[in-house]
């Protein structure tokens, strides 16, 4: 018997919190993989020609794209100009990153950083097992956007406010005091 | 259902297929036991409520299967995608190769490693380890239930067992069956007072969520 249609489980649709790494071989993969909590991120391990539908497959979009690779594969670009995706990059980033991606030159302050994320706390939030954002109280918030502003916080993304409003709306009402701004030196949106 | 839940298992060595089909056995599962890959899948492919596994465990070197038509990547590809609400623990003898532990992710993201290196006894040791833990004041009894431990009842669905061999992950359902389920084992606990809750993350997702303290890790997670 044969397998059939067998597709990578790493192209498969995914709800949960995402990471998608785009890399060659897939070291840079593993080792985030060990580094960070397995039951708060998945890590999504993509080689160049699969990483359009890596990061399509995450609904509604990656938490987090980190890559080693020089060039951008085409397409891919389009995710994080129109999504608060964070971008952590190993090496010079690639033209088509958006401006609030941070590059590093190497794996452990990557990696810091993107254990930083997920432990972020801003105002009593922070982020949920497996998606979404805990408001103080317990009760969860399953907004992208929100999450996306707890774990850059207090940085933020080179984005129009109204890519944010599904945070706003999880914020209106709660106890929580910050909300997605403009921030008015950098133009980008953060929680303040 | 009062099915004893059943657990999926890969392996091409016939005795050590035979050693954890009695393992899990002696633990309450109903084990599907299969030495190739092909068989496997054709099993999760075919569906239906007996093959609907909470735990599987994959040996990724398949070199002495019978039919070598698929491999256990694809087997894990299988698992990952049709069968996302099932632990996958995935032994090899190379768990030290990062090529080996990034074909073994890119087959199947969530899939814990064991290394085989350590011995049969401690895959045994380590899936003991996951099937005994508590959560909360719960605990999975003969595979097959889920025990409130200060009233001794008993919540008879593998769903709930789902949901407590996989605590804290979200567990995502695949039938309105299931997700009617997990909401009675929800109201159940209510019943009962207990500290474990089911947490809705929408899309038929959910997990079990205990008030207080979280756990860092699975305890499927392999020891530091």
């Amino acid at each position: 018997m044969q397998a059939g249609n067998v597709t990578l489980g790493a192209l498969a649709p995914e709800r949960d919190r995402t990471l998608v790494v785009l890399s060659r071989d897939g070291e840079l993969a593993v080792g985030l993989r060990e580094r960070l909590e397995r039951a708060r991120v998945v890590v999504k391990d993509a080689r160049p020609d699969e990483s359009l539908t890596a990061v399509e497959s995450c609904q509604p979009w990656p938490w987090m794209l980190v890559g080693d690779v020089a060039d951008l594969p085409p397409g891919v670009e389009a995710v994080p100009v129109r999504h608060p995706v964070l971008v952590l990059w190993l090496g010079p980033p690639p033209c088509g990153l958006p401006a609030h991606a941070r590059s590093f030159s190497g794996f452990s302050e990557l990696a810091d950083a993107a254990s930083r994320a997920l432990d972020a706390e801003v105002g009593g939030m922070r982020l949920a097992t497996g998606a979404g954002v805990e408001l103080p109280g317990g009760r969860l918030a399953r907004s992208a956007s929100l999450q996306a502003l707890v774990s850059a916080h207090p940085a933020g993304f080179n984005l129009p406010l109204a890519a944010f409003t599904s945070a706003a709306r999880a914020l209106s009402g709660s106890a929580v005091r910050v909300r997605p701004r403009r921030d008015s030196v950098t133009g980008w949106v953060s929680l303040q | 259902m009062k099915a004893n839940a059943e657990v999926l298992l890969l392996e091409d060595d016939m005795a050590k297929l035979d050693e954890l089909r009695r393992h899990f056995e002696s633990r309450g599962f109903h084990p599907l036991t299969f030495r190739s890959a092909s068989r496997a899948i054709a099993a999760l492919r075919e569906g239906g409520p007996a093959t609907q596994p909470v735990i599987s465990i994959v040996d990724w070197d398949l070199t002495m299967a019978p039919d070598q038509s698929a491999s256990s990547s694809d087997a894990l590809c299988v698992l990952a995608r049709d069968a996302s609400d099932c632990l996958v623990i995935v032994y090899t003898a190379n768990a030290d190769s990062f090529r080996v532990r990034s074909a073994i992710n890119r087959a199947h993201p969530r899939a814990w490693l064991h290394d085989k290196r350590d011995g049969d006894a401690s895959l045994m040791e380590r899936v003991d380890r996951m099937l005994d833990h508590p959560v909360a004041d719960l605990r999975v009894e003969d595979g097959s239930f889920v025990v409130h431990v200060p009233s001794q009842d008993q919540c008879h669905h593998r769903e709930a067992v789902r949901l407590v061999l996989r605590h804290p992950e979200i567990v995502t359902f695949h039938s309105d069956t299931a997700t009617r389920a997990v909401r009675r084992f929800g109201d159940w606990l209510a019943r009962h007072g207990s500290p474990a809750a089911v947490v809705s993350h929408g899309n038929r997702r959910y997990r079990l969520a205990v008030s207080g303290t979280e756990p860092a890790s699975h305890p499927g997670a392999p020891r530091s």
